[in-house]
């Protein structure tokens, strides 16, 4: 048990800067003037490099600030034009998953990408994927926000990119898939409240048909050949379906490129400017 | 909800029955109303942000399951 951090009656009187004291309690550590020119303005210009930021005991305010707050030193970064949106573990959609999963909470993300979308200073969106799928809504909600949006997007999967991972790895203007990456195309199958009537079925196959209309409109596979990866006999041990390795998905038209990192950046940098020259037009 | 997974559902919802029901409460901190749960030493973790501002969403100090303590 960890005991002495953060508890109401401040006796902890370690020599550390960790304190229960705000920083205006603490004048010989932190001697805060706003008006004091030099402090970095949030009204600022976005273009112009903001002022560094005051440094107090060979530590930022920032250092300080979630040090005492978080517990861990966060060292502040320079902002960049390109965001990234990493979609990990599990899509979770309308139901709470249990913790053992590691989720991609939709309900948190569609606000960023509608953030991103409006942010001026923001000019590109570099998705990188290594999700086992999830929620089928959920994954078509990100992805139907992924492919409407103005600003390039690029995405990458590393790792895998399975089931619900492949219409949002679809979803970007250009796509890469690391050589080692996988991703699993099977059939969408039983679960949750469906009743085992014929039309079970029908509902299934619906869902179905909306995944396949989303990545047969949104890479270069077409409908036959998806069917064909996704019911296909003998790849899979516990079920029908087939899995894709790097090279194997960009041969099938499913993703455009082999690539990492670099790559993916140097590209999403090229749609930039290539948007830059059309004047801020859709890339669509 | 339909899982469309190669996980075992098994693996999926592991402990969905066991765990006792989760307690949410909802707070204002820095003027954005949040979902929270109580975690240890008088201190919140977010579940959701209730926000409609798209900038909050973008903001590192309220992402899902970061640790904020009240106002």
């Amino acid at each position: 048990m960890f005991h002495g951090y953060g508890e109401p009656n401040e006796k902890y009187t370690g020599g550390t800067p960790v304190s229960e004291n705000g920083p205006e309690n603490q004048p010989d550590l932190y001697p805060y003037d706003p008006d004091e020119p030099g402090e970095s303005d949030p009204d600022e210009c976005p273009g112009e490099q903001p002022a560094q930021p005051r440094r107090v005991q060979g530590k930022t305010r920032e250092v300080i600030e979630s040090i005492k707050e978080m517990g861990t030193s966060e060292v502040p970064a320079p902002k960049s034009s390109i965001h990234c949106l990493t979609i990990v573990g599990q899509i979770e959609g309308h139901l709470v998953l249990p913790p053992q999963n590691k989720t991609t909470k939709y309900e948190h993300v569609i606000p960023q990408l509608v953030a991103l979308e409006d942010n001026n200073e923001i000019e590109g969106i570099l998705i990188i994927l290594n999700t086992v799928g999830g929620d089928v809504e959920a994954g078509l909600a990100i992805s139907e926000m992924i492919t409407s949006m103005s600003k390039p997007t690029v995405s990458l999967v590393l790792g895998g990119g399975h089931s619900i991972g492949v219409p949002v790895a679809v979803s970007a203007n250009y796509s890469f898939i690391a050589e080692t990456a996988s991703m699993t195309i099977h059939p969408i199958r039983l679960n949750g409240l469906v009743i085992g009537v014929p039309q079970t079925y029908e509902y299934l196959d619906k869902m179905q048909d909306r995944v396949i209309r989303f990545v047969t409109g949104h890479s270069k596979i077409d409908e036959a050949a998806l069917r064909e990866l996704m019911f296909r006999t003998g790849d899979l041990a516990r079920d029908i379906g087939s899995v894709l390795i790097g090279k194997e998905a960009v041969d099938k038209g499913l993703i455009d490129e082999v690539g990492g990192v670099g790559e993916a950046v140097a590209k999403l940098k090229a749609l930039i400017e290539e948007r830059k020259k059309n004047k801020g037009e859709s890339l669509h | 909800m339909i899982l469309y997974t190669p996980m075992q559902l098994e693996l999926v919802f592991e402990g969905l029955d066991k765990d006792p029901p989760r307690c949410f409460e909802q707070i204002t901190h820095r003027g954005t109303s949040l979902l929270v749960e109580k975690a240890s030493f008088g201190r919140y973790r977010i579940i959701r942000v209730l926000s409609t501002d798209p900038a909050v969403f973008l903001d590192p100090a309220l992402q899902p399951d970061q640790l904020v303590r009240p106002e």
